[in-house]
């Protein structure tokens, strides 16, 4: 640990210090936007999105190394894709008589296809590999502003409507009837979900930012009784997952990405195994003590 | 002097997809009526009730809410769906759900003190006052459907449409609901879908009967102390005979 403190204070490793920073400002809009993809069961869609950024990276990368537009930014084409993605599909979800999933699950795969096919039209070689799984060596001190700027618009608009997004998640319809103007907060929430999903894509990277969305949720809402508390103990987890996983990735040379996931995944079954056992203890002693009867 | 209508159905017919649910269905719900509908599963209890909401367009015919159209007396209408179709790990108190009624007066995060002490009385008033801090799915099923009712009630309604408010609770609940039920009928009009067919309680004042077409009935005593041995309680029975006087109507 001491090892790594240290070289979160070297100047001459700033990538370390900025993904420390990104992930702890990401963790804010994690935990808040993450409990209402939860509580909504709308991961999916969150997961769609996610996989659309990497087109909108493509494009960027190729209007700028092929096309000479130097203010065309990858993280510019992850917002504008990731935006695109939400409300292509908010308006199939509401709207169309499609199949959902099958929509969802197309866009999904063109998302990506649409990205991999700009890389290879982009001249210089370009690892997909780094975005689609993180890469720290990439964060740029641009990309750490970006991501704080975006994290502030997200988490007071999640938290300015948290009467109207809890009242949409819990139940639709009695919103609907109230006159709330429910597409619109559903469409909001979606956007929302696509700006939060771009906040970690360089640490964690496009195919596991929605386990980062999902999991420290899914961990809080063991323990909480309101949504705003499971939304604090999902920041708090996604902040612990986060440092905790870049810590251990950079002792001991392991890509950061996966190293975050795999603590978060196996945290939350942690947590799952431990809130079962007492029951299956008692469970076990109710039915020895009827047999002794 | 007959009260003004609460609900009118003017020839309103609708139709799932080419399926005809409801047709050529006329009705008037008075104010200060309570009033139970009844029907074979699928006849469509629940359709008729989701048109007065404004959930569903009519196909053919005209839906007046208080001489409005359902949209726009949304306000002043409280509607209570069925308790079984909650996400059962939403992390939700009792005190957060009574107040969704009232969100779409608010624009920020916060509720007023009004809004609170209006979520309070209502909870009072459906015997919940206690459970304000507890947390709504650890709440039996007559408990939960009763935090549903105070919900309704917190919109501050004229008329309350409640779907199947006795659906999966036992006899002490239900009698329960029905007397807060009387309690409330005293000072608005309430309809409420009911899975009883032929019995319904002693409170109602008149009795929809739907299957696919609208028979209004009055409710009248029964005197067999059968039906006093079967449900332990004071019952009456719907007439079904379509010559009805006075109230009773053949409408369709």
């Amino acid at each position: 640990m001491g090892e790594f403190l240290r070289a979160l204070a070297d100047p001459d490793i700033a990538f370390l210090r900025y993904a420390f920073l990104a992930g702890l400002l990401a963790s804010v809009a994690f935990g808040v936007i993450g409990t209402y993809v939860v509580v909504r069961r709308i991961s999916y869609i969150a997961g769609a999105i996610s996989h659309c950024v990497l087109g909108g990276i493509g494009a960027a990368l190729y209007l700028q190394k092929a096309r000479g537009l130097e203010w065309c930014d990858p993280m510019l084409g992850a917002v504008v894709s990731a935006l695109l993605s939400a409300i292509v599909i908010g308006l199939v979800s509401m709207y169309a008589s499609q199949r959902e999933d099958t929509v969802i699950g197309s866009l999904w795969a063109t998302g990506m296809a649409v990205g991999l096919l700009f890389l290879a039209r982009t001249p210089g070689y370009i690892d997909p590999m780094s975005y689609l799984f993180g890469s720290i060596l990439l964060i740029s001190k641009t990309d750490l502003f970006v991501v704080a700027g975006l994290d502030a618009a997200v988490v007071a608009t999640g938290v300015f409507f948290y009467n109207k997004f809890l009242a949409l998640c819990f139940d639709e319809e009695f919103t609907r009837l109230r006159g709330v103007r429910v597409g619109f907060y559903y469409m909001l929430l979606l956007c929302l979900t696509a700006l939060t999903v771009v906040l970690l894509v360089r640490v964690v990277g496009i195919v596991m930012v929605i386990a980062l969305l999902t999991l420290p949720s899914a961990v809080a809402g063991q323990f909480a009784r309101r949504l705003w508390h499971m939304m604090l103990l999902s920041i708090f987890f996604c902040a612990v997952f986060n440092i905790a996983g870049l810590a251990i990735s950079y002792i001991h040379e392991l890509p950061s990405g996966p190293t975050i996931i795999v603590l978060a995944a196996a945290t939350y079954l942690a947590v799952l195994a431990g809130s079962r056992i007492p029951n299956l203890l008692r469970g076990r002693g109710r039915k020895s003590r009827a047999i002794a009867k | 002097m007959r009260a003004d209508p609460a609900i009118e159905l003017i020839d309103v017919s609708f139709a799932y997809d080419g399926y005809e649910a409801l047709r050529n269905v006329s009705l008037v719900i008075r104010e200060g009526e309570l009033c139970c509908v009844v029907g074979p599963n699928g006849g469509g209890k629940t359709t008729l009730l989701r048109l007065m909401l404004g959930a569903l367009k009519p196909t053919r015919g005209e839906i007046r809410v208080f001489g409005l159209s359902p949209n726009a007396a949304r306000a002043r209408v409280g509607y209570m769906p069925q308790h079984s179709r909650y996400d059962p790990q939403f992390p939700v108190t009792v005190m957060d759900v009574v107040l969704m009624a009232r969100a779409e007066r608010r624009l920020g995060w916060r509720y007023t003190s009004a809004d609170k002490s209006v979520a309070a009385r209502c909870l009072e008033e459906v015997e919940m006052g206690g459970f304000s801090g507890r947390l709504f799915n650890a709440l039996s099923g007559g408990q939960r459907q009763r935090v549903l009712l105070a919900r309704a009630l917190a919109c501050e309604p004229q008329l309350l449409l409640l779907d199947e408010p006795t659906a999966n609770v036992d006899v002490v609940v239900e009698d329960k609901l029905y007397s807060i039920l009387k309690a409330l009928g005293e000072r608005m009009t309430i309809v409420m879908v009911s899975h009883d067919l032929g019995f319904v309680s002693d409170i109602v004042q008149s009795v929809i009967c739907v299957n696919r077409r609208v028979v209004v009935h009055p409710t009248s005593n029964i005197t067999g102390e059968v039906i006093r041995d079967i449900y332990g309680g004071d019952m009456r029975i719907v007439r079904h005979d379509h010559r009805c006087s006075e109230e009773g109507h053949k409408h369709g």
